[in-house]
C-alpha cells in the first residue's frame, strides 16, 4: 500500500488525536498549509521535517518513506526516566489485509483501574479484539519500565496487530 | 464523548452526548446487569468504578480519540472523548 506524504501527515496527525489547527501552531505555520501538506498540494519545507516527525512522534524515515521499521522497539526505562503509569497510554493498531484500519487508544490510566476494579476489558469495551489481549501482563511490563512495541503480529493472511506503549 | 459515523454514500452522523447522561449509576447498574445475563461477571461496583476513573480521566484529556476505524469500503468511525 503506497500512501503518499500527505496522507502519512494526516495518519500520523489523527493517530496523535492532533487537530489540523493544532498541528499548525505546533509547527508555527497556518492551518490551511497544513490542509495543503495532507491533500499533497504542498511539501512542508525540508527544514520544517525534523519538528514535524517530532511533533508526529515519528522519525524523518518514517515520515518520508514510510517505512516502519523505525517502530519503537522495546525498551526498559531506568526509574528516573519513566513517566507516571497515568501520563502513559496505549495503542493498539490493527491493519487487515483487506484494508481496514482499526485504532486504540486507551490511557493506561484507565486499564490500572479496570485491572484493580477486576473488571476485563472485553467486558468494558465490547470490542472482540481484546479479548486475547492479557492486560494485566501489559500492564505489570509497563509498570516495570518497559515500554515500546510490546506486541506485533503478521498474520499469514496478511493482518497485522500491534500494541505499544508510549 | 462524540460518536462520528461517516460513509462512502456522505449519510453521516454525529452524536455528541453529554458523559453524565450516559455514564451514571444508572448506567452502571444496567451494564452490570447485563454483562450477568450474558454470563460475565461484571458488578454494579466494577462498573461503577470504570465510570468514575473514565469521567475523572474526560476532564483532563477532553478530546481524548478512544477509538478510530476506517473500513476499507470508506466508512470511519470514530469515538472521542
Amino acid at each position: 500500500m503506497n500512501m503518499t506524504l500527505g496522507k502519512r501527515i494526516a495518519q500520523y496527525r489523527k493517530e496523535k488525536g492532533l487537530t489540523q489547527e493544532a498541528l499548525a501552531q505546533a509547527m508555527n505555520v497556518s492551518a490551511q498549509a497544513v490542509s495543503k501538506w495532507e491533500n499533497d498540494l504542498t511539501c512542508p519545507d525540508i527544514a520544517s521535517l525534523p519538528l514535524l516527525s517530532k511533533i508526529l512522534g515519528v522519525t524523518v524515515d518514517e515520515l518520508l518513506s514510510g517505512k516502519s521499521e523505525n517502530l519503537p522497539t522495546v525498551a526498559m526505562q531506568p526509574l528516573e526516566n519513566r513517566k507516571a503509569i497515568e501520563e502513559m497510554m496505549l495503542r493498539i493498531v490493527v491493519d487487515t489485509a483487506d484494508g481496514d484500519k482499526v485504532r486504540v487508544n486507551l490511557p493506561m490510566a484507565l486499564i490500572k483501574v479496570a485491572i484493580e476494579l477486576g473488571v476485563e476489558m472485553p467486558q468494558v469495551s465490547g470490542n472482540s479484539a481484546l479479548k486475547n489481549i492479557d492486560f494485566k501482563q501489559i500492564f505489570d511490563l509497563v509498570s516495570h519500565g518497559a515500554i515500546g512495541n510490546l506486541v506485533e503480529v503478521e498474520s499469514s493472511n496478511g493482518d497485522t496487530v500491534r500494541i505499544f506503549v508510549e | 464523548m462524540k460518536i462520528i459515523v461517516e460513509t462512502p454514500n456522505s449519510r453521516n452522523i454525529r452524536i455528541s452526548l453529554p458523559l453524565g447522561l450516559i455514564l451514571n449509576r444508572l448506567t452502571a447498574r444496567i451494564a452490570s446487569k447485563t454483562a450477568q445475563k450474558n454470563g460475565e461477571t461484571l458488578t454494579y461496583e466494577q462498573a461503577y468504578g470504570f465510570i468514575s476513573a473514565l469521567k475523572d480521566f474526560k476532564r483532563m484529556n477532553s478530546g481524548w480519540k478512544l477509538i478510530e476505524v476506517d473500513s476499507a469500503d470508506g466508512h470511519h468511525v470514530e469515538i472521542t472523548l
